[in-house]
């Protein structure tokens, strides 16, 4: 070997080497340095500062706050589930990048499906609207919405009825939607609209979307099965003129043959004493989405008045609710720390 | 017209051979071809982050290109001591400006080619389109180089490359920046700091003219006539700076 490739082949030990130490070196550093856990975003600045202030890279910039929002999404879906950041997020990347319709129509999606707030929900799908007047999936979103989320709010069927016909009228639309736009024109099964729309879902590229909507086909199974309990301890209530305690009754009378399967793990289904069915899962979901409709408001309250609400009824006196949300789970009341303002 | 573009000639050559070009080239080109990785946490968006990468990498890397080759181009004649020898040739100073500029804008040109040439066909090959507002983008953010290298060229006939080099790049953050001026909060209406505000707007270039990337990246078209007015403005800041640079030049000591 000649004196040059010596020298070669010693340098690229000697990088080899210093790499090596690098990696090592920062890895441990890594695990001695003792961090807390942030698992919510840490800043995120005022997006109306932000668009002036990105010099040319504000796309580059929304695609990250999306990014990061998604992964935001994933994390609070299976810790706290509450969703804090999502609206403000979202918010920003669209004011970013404006033209940006994913992040409109995913957003609502998100803010309907996990935060349970149809509100914000539409309030973005309406500002992407008016800058993507063409964009078919923000009405279909906005009907779906009013279809699924705002169901009991009167009209809400004619409102969804109008958002899928200026989806439809985008002339861009899948086939599906301008057959809802007609079906809806009569009464039909809201499930089934439901079911459809996460079904689609099921097709995405994306783990994340098919695990929610997995989740969701696996919730409108439970409501199901639910009614179709409920049915059923109707029957028993008619027969025994009294209600049944437990599902064994039933399956003595002949009613069921055997105690239904839960297919969340750690779920179960229930007798409440009410005499109705209950499921502890679809019970938890709906105890996530009521607290945050009380959380979100306590911090209306609170950005209004600079306290915290010395009791939730007063979210009712200054007229940011109508009526408080009853506890999803039988004899169970909301637990309210005036001093923190968390709701449990 | 002769003259100047032999000197534009040389300059192209020299830059060529410039490291720095080749440096910062390689990292367009990686960044370009790295920006799939950042579409794979995405849900289905993975080509709109792609296309915005590819402009981002063009704009900012032809305005480092702008910048730092740019800002030196003058000074470094005159501290490698060649200027005299050229000077002492028939030429007017101003020619020589006009050289040195349109030689730097053959530079910037080409580096803008290769990078069009890598993020089209990369964007190909991830199965995006390639539409008219994506070739709309691409003649902005050049036309925005051009205003850049203008003001980089009066820079370099004024003051030090280094100083030059980071009074230009405020240039292009603050010109990024400038609609601030004109969209100003409520708290402002009625007094004299918004007028003076107001005719800031004007004042300083405003580079957010030249930004399609959000179109470009979401496939949305702009009208023919704002490119038109896009590059009009361009033209008369560039003039503008062009003006100035020969200005300066003429009246330099050297």
């Amino acid at each position: 070997m000649s004196r040059r490739a010596r020298k070669i082949v010693l340098a690229v030990i000697s990088v080899l080497l210093c790499y090596a130490i690098s990696v090592a070196a920062l890895s441990s550093a890594d695990s001695t340095r003792v961090t807390e856990d942030m698992d919510e975003i840490l800043y995120l600045p005022n997006e109306k500062l932000l668009t002036h202030f990105t010099a040319g890279l504000q796309t580059i910039i929304a695609d990250l706050i999306w990014l990061n929002c998604i992964q935001y999404t994933a994390l609070e879906h299976r810790g706290k589930r509450q969703f804090t950041w999502m609206e403000h997020m979202l918010h920003t990347a669209t004011r970013l990048d404006p033209y940006f319709v994913d992040v409109y129509r995913f957003g609502a999606i998100f803010l309907s499906a996990l935060r349970a707030d149809p509100d914000a929900s539409l309030r973005l799908a309406h500002a992407g609207m008016r800058v993507n007047p063409l964009a078919w999936q923000l009405p279909y979103e906005a009907a779906m919405n009013y279809l699924l989320n705002k169901r009991e709010e009167p009209k809400s069927r004619y409102f969804a009825a109008q958002y899928l016909n200026m989806s439809a009228a985008t002339g861009k639309a899948i086939s599906g939607v301008v057959n809802l736009a007609a079906k809806l024109q009569d009464e039909f099964d809201l499930t089934e609209v439901e079911k459809d729309m996460w079904h689609d879902m099921l097709k995405s590229d994306d783990k994340f979307i098919r695990d929610l909507a997995e989740r969701k086909l696996i919730e409108i199974e439970l409501r199901s099965a639910c009614e179709e309990l409920d049915k059923r301890l109707n029957i028993f209530a008619q027969r025994t003129g009294r209600p049944a305690t437990s599902f064994e009754e039933l399956i003595q009378e002949g009613l069921l043959s055997g105690v239904p399967q839960y297919p969340i793990e750690g779920g179960y289904f229930f007798i409440g004493g009410d005499g109705k069915a209950y499921n502890s899962t679809l019970l938890e979901d709906e105890v996530i989405r009521a607290r945050n409709v009380l959380q979100t408001n306590v911090g209306f309250y609170q950005e209004r008045y600079g306290v915290f609400p010395e009791s939730l009824d007063k979210l009712i006196e200054v007229g940011l609710l109508q009526e408080l949300p009853a506890h999803p789970w039988p004899g169970r009341t909301w637990k309210y720390d005036a001093q923190t303002g968390k709701v449990e | 017209m002769n003259r100047i573009i032999a000197v534009a000639e040389n300059t192209f050559r020299e830059s060529i051979r410039d490291k720095v070009l080749y440096v910062l080239l390689f990292f367009a080109a990686t960044t370009i071809l790295g920006s799939k990785v950042l579409g794979w946490i995405s849900i289905g968006q993975d080509v709109k982050i792609i296309k915005d990468i590819c402009l981002a990498s063009m704009s900012v890397f032809g305005a480092l290109i702008a910048i730092f080759v740019g800002a030196s181009l003058v000074y470094k004649e005159i501290d490698k001591k060649t200027l005299y020898t050229i000077l002492a040739q028939p030429l007017y100073r101003y020619e020589f400006v006009l050289g040195k500029y349109l030689g730097l804008l053959g530079i910037l040109g080409v580096s803008i080619i290769v990078m069009t040439a890598v993020s089209s066909v990369y964007l190909r090959l991830m199965g995006g389109a390639i539409e008219l507002i994506w070739f709309e983008a691409v003649l902005l953010i050049y036309w925005k180089l051009v205003l850049i290298t203008g003001f980089a060229i009066l820079m370099s006939a004024i003051v030090s490359p280094i100083m030059g080099a980071i009074i230009v790049f405020c240039l292009y953050v603050l010109g990024h920046a400038t609609e601030v001026l004109k969209n100003l909060p409520p708290q402002f209406d009625g007094t004299f700091s918004k007028q003076i505000l107001e005719v800031m707007y004007f004042v300083v270039p405003n580079l957010n003219t030249f930004n399609l990337q959000s179109e470009a990246a979401n496939s949305v078209s702009v009208a023919g006539a704002y490119v038109g007015f896009a590059l009009l403005y361009g033209l008369a800041w560039t003039a503008t700076f062009l003006i100035l640079a020969c200005m300066a030049f003429e009246g330099k000591d050297v």
